[in-house]
């Protein structure tokens, strides 16, 4: 019993690893990058993403630390690695509270290469409108 | 304690199974020290403490590589970073710390079990190539070719190719001012942008290079696991090894999987080979030419 454990322990831990990247990756949006890091370079890297803010006026980057608030950028980030519908209503609540706006706009883009046409486009992956409640 | 030479037990040590495990220590203690060194998403101000404690563990323990509080030491240094942010650590980061794992699990025993860190060495290879070649597979963007074709658009794929084609370079600065443009434009109204091609059939060569580095790994991953002793693994393995350097300059991670290759090497002959490439590999890492 002891040769099994120290023969298979450690295989069974690199399989759990696998399991859980793949079950992030499925059931929470995580970028392949991350997370046990097997998809390294098996999708667009999560910092080509885009997280827009936006509300009846303007639209702008999230990540852009000239002109959003400190925490605001790090959490765009994550959100980033992990777009689903919880990571991004976190982050407009953050936001909402950080830019004092009553209700905005989260979007976050991903680069698209149509490889035939050499096309460079942007696709809209997760979107929510805020206002103070989902 | 001065040094002895005579002493440092993995000059002269090997074992009938795994003759190369002297080497496959040396080789893997200097590209975790790279790692150390070069790493900027690590824990930095551990960086210092923990270079003091691994020299200091090597100079004056006895046997410092069959010795598992010396490989315990990496082991408790790479881990901070998968547990502080588990989502933030690279597969490098994570295969150091499998192989740190199946290290102390040989050293811990008193009859060293070559058959079982064997064993854990070509799992480790086998899982890390074959999981990545079926999330390339499992990848709609990588499939179709379109990741290959952005990233060697954007001057991360393909990079020897500057030198061998001529307007290579022109076009992926071309293409890298018109990302820069997209990325900054409101992407609601934005429209998409022509690219350059570097070179003619871009997307059929990015298809057949996504495919290729597909069926290379898996077949790579599942020769070096069933058949390690079999030169063929090797040769499918080498094979994998050059297209991925020559398609993404991966260093630091190629360097860990040769040192792995090695420590399996079937002949005299291979470890010269994988001892080669190690050591080009980690020269790439040590002078920036390469990623770490």
């Amino acid at each position: 019993m002891k040769g099994i454990a120290v023969k298979y322990a450690l295989p069974l831990l690199i399989i759990i690893v696998a399991i859980y990247q793949f079950y992030m990756v499925y059931r929470h949006n995580l970028t392949r990058w991350k997370g046990g890091g097997f998809g390294m370079y098996s999708e667009m890297h999560p910092l080509t993403r885009e997280v827009w803010i936006g509300n009846k006026d303007s639209i702008w980057r999230a990540t852009n630390p000239k002109i959003t608030p400190k925490e605001v950028p790090k959490k765009a980030n994550w959100l980033r690695y992990a777009p689903n519908q919880k990571n991004i209503l976190t982050f407009a609540a953050l936001a909402a509270e950080k830019y004092k706006l009553d209700s905005l706009v989260v979007q976050v883009w991903e680069p698209y290469l149509d490889p035939d046409k050499n096309l460079l486009g942007t696709k809209l992956i997760r979107e929510v409108h805020y206002a103070g409640k989902p | 304690m001065p040094v002895n030479l005579n002493q440092i037990s993995w000059q002269n040590e090997g074992s009938k199974t795994l003759p190369f495990t002297p080497l496959f220590f040396q080789t893997l203690l200097i590209i975790l020290a790279l790692y150390n060194i070069k790493e900027p998403v690590s824990v930095t101000y551990l960086k210092l403490p923990v270079a003091i404690g691994i020299l200091t563990a090597m100079f004056f323990l006895q046997k410092p590589f069959h010795h598992p509080v010396f490989w315990g030491l990496w082991l408790g240094y790479f881990s901070i970073l998968p547990f502080i942010n588990f989502f933030s650590a690279a597969n490098h980061h994570f295969v150091a710390c499998y192989l740190l794992l199946a290290i102390i699990q040989y050293t811990l025993t008193s009859e060293k079990k070559d058959h079982i860190l064997r064993f854990h060495l070509r799992f480790i290879l086998m899982s890390v190539l074959v999981i990545s070649a079926l999330h390339k597979l499992l990848s709609p963007s990588y499939t179709n070719g379109a990741f290959f074709q952005f990233e060697m658009y954007m001057d991360v794929f393909l990079k020897p190719m500057k030198v061998l084609v001529p307007g290579w370079e022109t076009a992926i600065q071309e293409n890298l001012a018109a990302f820069r443009q997209l990325k900054i434009q409101n992407p609601n109204t934005a429209e998409a942008m022509q690219l350059k091609e570097p070179i003619r059939y871009a997307s059929a060569i990015a298809k057949a290079g996504s495919w290729l580095s597909i069926i290379f790994e898996a077949a790579a991953g599942i020769a070096i696991f069933f058949k390690s002793h079999n030169r063929f693994s090797h040769l499918l393995l080498l094979a994998t090894v050059a297209g991925v350097l020559f398609f993404r300059l991966e260093s630091g991670f190629l360097a860990i999987i040769s040192c792995m290759a090695l420590a399996l090497a079937p002949s005299n002959g291979w470890k010269n080979i994988w001892l080669f490439c190690f050591v080009i590999l980690a020269a790439m890492v040590a002078t920036g030419a390469g990623l770490r």
